[in-house]
């Protein structure tokens, strides 16, 4: 390990950034670490008993952490004069620090005092103390020569997320000493393109942003509640977001939206008449009996009512409940005998796509008849016959499917995965085969910047 | 495409011309409409659009046409002209909102679609903080006002 710090006190200082706070603060905590087992009958152990070699499993794992977007970064890099450093990385080979090294690198200059306050403050550990110094950067140096382009004023401090994504587009990032301006009129175009959670962050830049997000109730016509928000979502929230359509809202989807009671939908039923599509599966705050006196209400006040419903899988839904729920639906005998779309399994979608008009998800299943999600397969061999594609309907507890293609196993080979999860060898083949290419891609990446 | 296909001469809003062929041209809805309505003019003056930007849009308008034609719909060529697309919007910043402002001008769908789809997604998942910086846009909230905004739909961030 000791080979490995000279080297990161080299490269360091051939930045000549203010680490010394760094990594006195470092060597605190890893006495702090010592010490703290010096009472313990562990001290008359050796340090490392078992060559585990604690500092590098760090540093593996942070390492580890980095790797995925790497590849993706070293543009960026390259944009602040790093090729040198890249050279020497590829000689040297030593891919335990190859992640951490940039990244310390990306760190021009850090605020002494701030960092320091982090380590002794909130984090607690020296693992975790890295991680902030990553993430959190500080670029005051508009002089600075090596940026070529990228000038930061004071004010904009520049803080990246845990992904790291901030620093993709940091070479856009073109601030002035006012701070900014307006946005561009070329911005609101692409607000249609965002998700709610998205919206909801822009509505925050600024006031003529805030502005165009609150008051076009086109973006809010269609409101699907993304899985980072379903968990959170509350009725009160849930009513002043549809309350944006103006009452124009015609789909709306709910996916694991625990926190929604079936009053907090009613609420958002009787202010947007127009509803047509709604989407509610895993959202384990409401019952069938409530969607089903929704429903009923809805239609009572006059609006043309629901006429397409996703409920998913896990409501236990009766018979009579059923015949009820398609009455509602305007789901006649007529509309079910017509051909409808195949619905395939795929995990994690569950939400409307535009096209589909299906009435109601679930059906009675072919093998069990009981009233689940069926699934329809979309493997040839299954397909070539209408008689072949009705035997191979039924729901999920029927037919194991494979979790991203959805097929059937009869004609393939699977394979379980780490997680319970079914998957074919088709789509393994096809996992494998991308991950291949996109290691190919990141290799051709590194040697056009390297080279 | 036929060789006899008549050309059309758009002009930039700072004078440069552009011969291309109709149904280049005709990509965009703002000029079909125009030469529907019966229009007959020598050139299309484009103003708004800089013979810059212009000429971008007219290669991407070339690129969908022969697409469109040659055996269109078949996915190699599909891939292929995606693959071309992300190289297309691989721009900076404001060359990229000047080709939407264009695209919205000129009314090309596809163009439209492509370019805000970029945009989006430089925005996706990002903090107010990091859409500020990498679109330099001034906060100009008051405390209280952001104070306000912050609260109202905080749910969303804890």
């Amino acid at each position: 390990m000791a080979l490995n710090w000279d080297d990161f006190e080299n490269s360091w200082s051939f930045w000549s950034c203010s680490w010394d706070t760094e990594i006195s603060s470092g060597n605190t905590e890893s006495k702090g670490f010592y010490e703290a087992v010096n009472d313990d009958i562990i001290d008359r152990l050796p340090e490392d008993p078992f060559g585990m070699e604690i500092r590098s499993t760090f540093a593996a794992a942070i390492t580890g952490w980095f790797q995925d977007f790497e590849n993706d970064l070293w543009s960026d890099f390259c944009m602040f004069g790093m090729e040198d450093y890249a050279e020497k990385q590829i000689v040297d080979q030593q891919q335990m620090f190859k992640g951490l090294n940039w990244v310390c690198n990306g760190t021009m200059s850090l605020k002494p005092d701030e960092s320091i306050s982090s380590f002794y403050g909130d984090q607690s550990s020296f693992f975790k103390g890295v991680n902030w110094v990553c993430n959190n950067f500080e670029i005051n140096e508009t002089s600075n020569p090596d940026f070529n382009g990228f000038e930061i004023d004071n004010g904009g401090s520049f803080v990246t997320n845990d992904e790291g994504k901030g620093l993709m587009d940091s070479k856009e990032v073109i601030c002035n000493d006012n701070g900014g301006g307006e946005p561009s009129d070329a911005l609101f175009f692409a607000l249609g393109y965002l998700g709610v959670k998205d919206l909801l962050a822009v509505e925050r830049v600024c006031r003529s942003l805030r502005d165009a997000v609150r008051s076009d109730t086109l973006l809010w016509r269609n409101i699907h509640i993304e899985h980072s928000l379903s968990r959170r979502i509350t009725n009160d929230a849930l009513l002043k977001l549809t309350n944006r359509a103006k009452g124009s809202l015609e789909c709306l989807s709910l996916v694991g939206c625990v926190k929604i009671t079936d009053h907090g939908l009613k609420c958002v039923l009787e202010s947007n008449p127009k509803l047509t599509k709604l989407s509610v599966p895993e959202c384990t705050g409401l019952s069938v009996e409530g969607i089903l006196f929704n429903l009923k209400a809805f239609k009572s006040i006059g609006s043309p009512g629901i006429k397409h419903l996703k409920i998913g899988g896990c409501f236990s839904v009766t018979e009579e409940q059923f015949k009820e729920l398609k009455f509602l639906l305007g789901a006649d005998n007529s509309i079910q005998l017509r051909e409808q779309k195949p619905q395939f399994f795929r995990q994690g979608q569950l939400h409307f796509t535009c096209d589909d008009d299906r009435v109601i998800d679930i059906e009675i299943c072919p093998r069990c008849d009981k009233l689940k999600l069926v699934y329809d397969c979309p493997s040839e061999s299954c397909r070539t016959t209408h008689h072949a594609a009705q035997l191979c309907r039924a729901c999920f507890l029927c037919i194991a499917r494979c979790f991203r293609c959805g097929c059937c196993f009869k004609h393939c080979d699977y394979e379980e995965t780490f997680t319970l999860d079914l998957l074919c060898f088709n789509c393994l083949k096809h996992i494998f085969g991308s991950e291949e290419n996109s290691d190919v891609i990141g290799t051709s990446y590194e040697l056009y910047f390297y080279g | 495409m036929e060789s006899t296909s008549k050309k059309v001469t758009l002009s930039s809003s700072d004078g440069r011309t552009f011969e291309v062929e109709e149904a280049v041209a005709f990509q965009s809805q703002t000029i079909k409409h125009l030469y529907e309505t019966g229009y007959t003019g020598d050139f299309i003056p484009v103003p708004n659009v800089t013979g810059d930007i212009l000429s971008m849009v007219l290669r991407y308008c070339e690129k969908h046409v022969d697409s469109d034609t040659a055996a269109g719909k078949e996915s190699f060529y599909d891939n292929k002209l995606k693959r071309w697309d992300a190289l297309f919007v691989k721009v900076d910043q404001s060359t990229l909102f000047d080709l939407i402002l264009a695209a919205d001008f000129m009314n090309i769908n596809s163009l439209m679609d492509l370019t805000c789809k970029t945009v989006a997604n430089m925005m996706k998942g990002k903090t107010t903080e990091e859409i500020r910086g990498t679109f330099n846009i001034k906060n100009d909230y008051t405390p209280e006002a952001e104070e306000m905004v912050r609260r109202e739909n905080q749910w969303a961030f804890e």
